[in-house]
């Protein structure tokens, strides 16, 4: 079968029965291959991003599948560039705000009564704690639990900027499927230990991932052999309380988004 | 100033856990309070060199950053203390006499920490500044070897300081300070005493005091709970705490802007039953004291504010049997204190699991990367790194934390 007759077969089974699963991702991953030279570290979220705006929609997903493979082979290769190219630092806000979203909507059992935080980003970017205690808020202000589309922009267009960057559609009767959230938290996952290491540390795990020897990185970097192995203990470290009661998949996800982000 | 309260329920194996971590904060745009401190510095001997220099270019920071409005003083101790510079107003001529005062220390033999704190209190007390609460900072490198040295005393001190109202800060330097005097004086005002490595460190540190100091927007801060359909509810934060009728109120101290403080309660529900908790918090800001009633939200497990409960209840178990191993390990007690530290690896792994929001994991993780090196191979500086361990415990119990970006921001 040709790409662009995976693809439709991947769209149309989950327009049929809400299924997305791990070969269906890679299907539309081959088709956005290669398109507007995506860093590997920002991939999944740019596919993330490009299933949220184009694929969960009801309306513009069955404007996809009307189409001849080739044809949609294309359209995907086209519209996936637009979501690259677009609107760089608003879109990327939007992807990362809608993440948070969607995890406070799967963890919040009820409104909270605590109103809107002043703040719902820090530093380090969106803060979870806040996101969810804002989309809290939302859900007191409309009296019912909010759509994830709802809950997002209307933090987008109180706390970020005063719109979407360009407003996703508004019909959406599917999930957003499990195997992507997969791949974003164990990009999330890797960030976090990432954020753990020293920059010395990342460079060793790098050589690890490469099959280096702990000794030669540690001659070519003019560091002692003694604080090496002390940094790969570390390293070590981080990794079993990361790793730990995960299963093998989540593990090898992570070590793959460990790589895409070193 | 704002409240939140967020409320966990664990369902162990034969009992309903409640945690309710209860959060005050003051937004990083309020204005500060002025400052009317007492900052007391050690001469002695040990401090001769670098430590004294980075001590004084410490204290000019502050002299730096005071406003018109603000009151400092100076007292400088070694054997014997001395009010170098009266507690008074930093205009042009008080900042001038600081700083003189500052450029010309000599240092001299003997530790005098009991008298000088009691003179630095005597300092404080000399002068009414309404509306403002009086401060104090000690920095100090060594054990108090003139006047009473016993930890009762100090003990004894803490309190006093405490009753009057005066807010005790503490920097300990390098490894020959006493740990437990700085706690003993620091934390019955709600304080937690900071360590610092090394005089290269101190800057960093001070950083992280001024934003405290500097940013002081509310005081007297507590909290009343009182619970319903619970066997019993706890203070798991080490504030101090007191039981009025059928409420246990805590005092959290001062809140300063932008660095929000937490008191974690764990208890027991009775079986099957309803439970509740209600709370009450107030706090004086610019000399008003407001009483609110604090809603409390009851969070799933899984989500992020559930997650950042449980992560502070993780977080203190952690800080304490991090502490205990390395005291097992000064008393040679290599057993004991490789269990404990199996313990606090235990919930480091619970911490990284849940991956909390705010819970500084890599200061964790290299605490206890060193204590495991000193457990398994005798390896690291092991006085140094008790009373490191010793004021994390410290700052985790009293929620005073500093993120790094605040120390740089504010340096």
């Amino acid at each position: 079968m040709s790409d662009g007759g995976r693809l439709q077969a991947a769209i149309a089974a989950f327009d049929r029965d809400g299924v997305f699963g791990e070969d269906e991702y890679l299907a539309l991953k081959r088709a956005v291959a290669g398109v507007g030279r995506v860093d590997p570290q920002l991939l999944d979220g740019f596919v993330g991003l490009f299933f949220e705006r184009h694929l969960l929609d009801d309306a513009r997903r069955a404007e996809l599948l009307a189409m001849a493979p080739d044809e949609l082979l294309r359209a995907v290769r086209h519209r996936f560039k637009q979501v690259v190219a677009g609107d760089g630092d608003a879109h990327q806000a939007w992807h990362a705000l809608s993440a948070h979203v969607r995890d406070a909507l799967r963890a919040l059992t009820g409104p909270s009564r605590a109103g809107f935080p002043t703040a719902i980003a820090g530093p380090n970017g969106f803060s979870s704690v806040a996101v969810e205690e804002a989309v809290g808020a939302v859900w007191a202000e409309l009296g019912r639990r909010p759509t994830m589309q709802e809950a997002a922009q209307e933090l987008f267009a109180r706390y970020v900027r005063g719109s979407t960057p360009d407003p996703p559609g508004t019909t959406g009767s599917r999930e957003f499927p499990s195997v992507l959230v997969a791949r974003l938290d164990a990009q999330r996952l890797a960030r976090g230990m990432l954020e753990l290491l020293s920059d010395d540390e990342k460079r060793l795990l790098r050589a690890q991932l490469d099959g280096e020897s702990v000794d030669g990185w540690a001659q070519l970097n003019g560091v002692s052999r003694a604080t090496a192995y002390r940094m790969l203990s570390r390293v070590k470290a981080l990794c079993r309380l990361s790793f730990d009661d995960r299963t093998r998949h989540t593990q090898l996800a992570v070590l793959d988004a460990l790589r895409g982000q070193l | 100033m704002h409240w939140t309260a967020w409320a966990v329920e664990h369902r162990g194996a034969d009992a309903r856990e409640v945690h309710v971590l209860v959060t005050a904060g003051v937004s990083a745009d309020e204005p500060r309070a002025p400052v009317m401190l007492n900052l007391l510095v050690d001469r002695s001997g040990s401090m001769k060199g670098a430590p004294l220099a980075a001590a004084v270019e410490a204290a000019a920071q502050f002299v730096e950053l005071a406003r018109p409005d603000d009151f400092l003083g100076l007292v400088l101790f070694d054997g014997v203390a001395e009010q170098r510079v009266p507690v008074s107003l930093m205009d042009a001529k008080g900042k001038r006499a600081m700083s003189d005062a500052l450029k010309g220390i000599q240092t001299g033999r003997g530790t005098a920490l009991h008298q000088a704190i009691t003179l630095g209190l005597k300092g404080l007390q000399r002068t009414l500044v309404p509306g403002r609460r009086p401060q104090m900072l000690v920095l100090t490198d060594g054990e108090p070897s003139v006047g009473p040295d016993g930890l009762d005393a100090f003990q004894e001190l803490g309190l006093q300081l405490s009753k009057a109202n005066v807010s005790v800060h503490a920097l300990g330097l390098a490894k020959h300070y006493v740990a437990e005097i700085l706690d003993a004086i620091t934390q019955p005002s709600g304080n937690a005493f900071e360590h610092v490595d090394g005089p290269e460190g101190l800057g960093e540190a001070m950083g992280g005091l001024c934003a405290r100091l500097f940013g002081h927007a509310a005081s007297e801060v507590t909290v009343r709970v009182q619970p319903q359909g619970l066997a019993a509810i706890t203070c798991r934060h080490g504030f101090p705490t007191a039981l009025e009728q059928d409420a246990l109120v805590v005092t959290i101290g001062d809140v300063s802007k932008g660095l929000a403080r937490r008191v974690l309660l764990s208890g027991t529900a009775l079986a099957d039953g309803e439970w509740s908790v209600l709370l009450h918090g107030s706090g004086r800001e610019r000399n008003d004291l407001r009483h609110q009633r604090v809603e409390f939200e009851l969070v799933a497990e899984d989500s992020a504010r559930g997650r950042l409960v449980l992560g502070v209840s993780h977080e203190l178990d952690l800080v304490s049997a991090e502490t205990a191993a390395w005291l097992s390990l000064a008393r040679k007690d290599l057993e004991r204190a490789e269990e404990q530290l199996e313990d606090a690896e235990g919930h480091l792994r619970a911490i990284v699991g849940l991956a909390p929001e705010g819970v500084p994991v890599r200061r964790h993780l290299e605490r206890l990367g060193d204590l495991r090196m000193a457990v398994e191979r005798g390896e690291g500086d092991i006085p140094l790194l008790i009373r490191r361990a010793q004021s994390a415990r410290a700052g985790t119990n009293v929620s005073q934390v500093i993120p790094l970006q605040v120390y740089r921001q504010r340096k």
